[in-house]
């Protein structure tokens, strides 16, 4: 047998510790039984219902993490893709340094740019509100549209847009009718990454969100310790089969293989 | 990035580019010195930011009982990346050998647990190991009782592990990638088997990826809140924990502050040393 096939059966037992997790959260969801039965002998949607009539949980979903996530994600791929466009196309002093910046909001520890805020907010007097923490997630969310956006450019032929500097075009316009439209999918890639990394950011929501800022994530770690039902659980499947179908979507659109 | 197109240098540059730096700005580097400012200040009851200068909150983190917290998130983040590596790696290496339909479904299968926000994650963990939950079903009914299988650190590790595992894959496979098939080819044609092919080829090869996929996994355990909070409970205690119970619960700022400004010097220091020692990256 050959070594990819071998490995590939030691594989089968990770990938199934890897999604363990998820998977028992998607069936004590879609379960009936409010024992948290695993696997579920029967399948329904009772706690999905039982999620949208609580209103902590349902109210964060749409008041909250939903609008958050959306208007995070529309301003760190505007942010994010003028970024890409001036590292692919400008000389700066030095383009490693460019990079050094685009990896540093990924590495820096995400609890302590949480601290951080909360202190800093705290000393200026600035009340806490989606604003606030909407910033912050703006700022997680770019180096993810930075990635997919430099990767596009990178990718389409530059011939197109001396094609259009040829006929006449100035170099905005040529950039943006012959190069920009061909970036699109690359764009919605970004803006899809920036928004699952809203959506599920819980270390800047624990410093950052308050009484009537409550995220999802937020509110089911709050709630874990009373779990009495699994409509907790069903919140947490809202969250896998979201960011599971943008995942599907990024796919369809860039492909994930060559992120 | 290679340059595909002339680069051009032409002041607009600095326009597209700004609003990306005043994020970093406001939101990371601000912060950051307001911490550093803060971890040198007093605590004191009439200002949270705290009073005078002081070095006394970095005294604290010498304690015996802070240094072990520190020395604990070490050892169960060094613990936790180790493992990762040794169960990722086989995942990494069919991940980059494979195309086509195998490969986008096994990244898909990576991609979910790495985009699915933590908290599900760890709350996945706890019904599987709570005393009334899956695996303490299975044991009642074949009769082997009841078993409290939360707060240890053997949790916390197991959690830290599932955490890391798809950061060391992704790292792992991508420096696999690098690696022409056809050397994994010639040192099989030259008599080779399977296992050595990966031992004496692919296993030294991929050592850059290796070394950056546990850094990267050192520095995610060892920043870690909720896996330790919720799995790890009172009995296990790491950094994160500490750094949050000071500044949510014991309004103590400047403590908060020392041990964050710590905690980021000591993560620096290892990549830096990682990154001086360490074969040098691809």
């Amino acid at each position: 047998m050959t070594l990819r096939g071998q490995l590939a059966i030691i594989s089968i037992p990770v990938i199934a510790f890897m999604l363990m997790p998820v998977m028992v959260v998607l069936g004590i969801a879609f379960g009936e039984s409010a024992n948290f039965e695993f696997p579920p002998s029967s399948l329904s949607l009772r706690w999905f219902y039982s999620f949208m009539e609580t209103a902590g949980f349902s109210d964060s979903l749409f008041y909250v993490s939903l609008p958050l996530g959306i208007a995070s994600a529309a301003a760190a791929t505007a942010i994010g893709t003028l970024a890409a466009i001036a590292a692919v196309r400008f000389r700066f002093v030095s383009n490693r340094l460019l990079e050094l910046l685009f990896l540093t909001p990924l590495i820096y520890p995400q609890i302590l740019m949480g601290v951080g805020l909360f202190l800093l907010y705290a000393r200026l007097n600035i009340t806490p509100s989606l604003l606030t923490l909407g910033g912050a997630h703006v700022l997680i969310g770019c180096p993810y549209v930075v990635r997919t956006v430099i990767a596009g450019l990178v990718g389409i032929d530059p011939k197109l847009e001396e094609a259009a500097r040829n006929l006449g075009a100035s170099p905005v316009k040529a950039f943006w009718l012959a190069t920009f439209p061909l970036l699109r999918s690359s764009i919605l890639s970004g803006a899809i990454f920036a928004f699952i990394v809203s959506f599920s950011d819980i270390n800047l929501a624990l410093f950052l969100s308050i009484v009537n800022t409550v995220t999802l994530p937020v509110q089911i770690m709050s709630q874990m310790r009373f779990v009495s039902d699994p409509t907790i659980a069903a919140a947490a499947a809202l969250q896998i089969v979201v960011i599971s179908a943008l995942l599907v979507i990024v796919n369809r659109l860039i492909g994930l293989v060559r992120p | 990035m290679s340059s595909v197109s002339p680069r051009l240098d032409h002041p607009v540059k600095y326009a597209l580019f700004l609003p990306y730096a005043a994020m970093i700005f406001c939101f990371l580097i601000v912060p950051m010195a307001g911490l550093v400012e803060v971890s040198f200040r007093q605590q004191s009851s009439v200002r949270i930011t705290g009073l005078g200068f002081t070095l006394a909150n970095y005294a604290r983190v010498g304690d015996p009982f802070y240094l072990g917290i520190l020395f604990d998130t070490l050892r169960l983040s060094m613990i936790s990346a180790a493992m990762a590596a040794i169960l990722g790696y086989p995942v990494a290496y069919v991940l980059a050998r494979s195309s086509g339909r195998a490969k986008t479904v096994l990244i898909v299968a990576i991609m979910i647990p790495l985009m699915t926000s933590v908290v599900v994650k760890v709350f996945g963990w706890y019904i599987i190991l709570e005393p009334s939950g899956v695996i303490n079903a299975l044991s009642r009914a074949v009769g082997w009782g009841r078993w409290n299988l939360l707060h240890n650190e053997i949790a916390v590790v197991a959690g830290l592990v599932e955490f890391s595992l798809p950061f060391m894959v992704l790292s792992l496979s991508a420096s696999i990638e690098r690696i022409p098939r056809n050397v994994e080819e010639a040192a099989g044609n030259l008599g080779a088997g399977p296992w050595r092919v990966m031992a004496r080829v692919v296993l030294p090869m991929s050592r850059a990826g290796l070394l950056s996929g546990y850094l990267l996994c050192v520095g995610v355990s060892s920043s870690a809140y909720v896996v330790p909070a919720i799995m790890g409970g009172t009995r296990v205690r790491m950094v994160g924990q500490q750094i949050y119970d000071d500044v949510l619960v014991g309004f103590d700022w400047p403590s908060a502050s020392a041990m964050s400004v710590v905690l980021v010097l000591i993560l620096s220091l290892i990549f830096y040393a990682a990154m001086r020692i360490g074969p040098k990256a691809a």
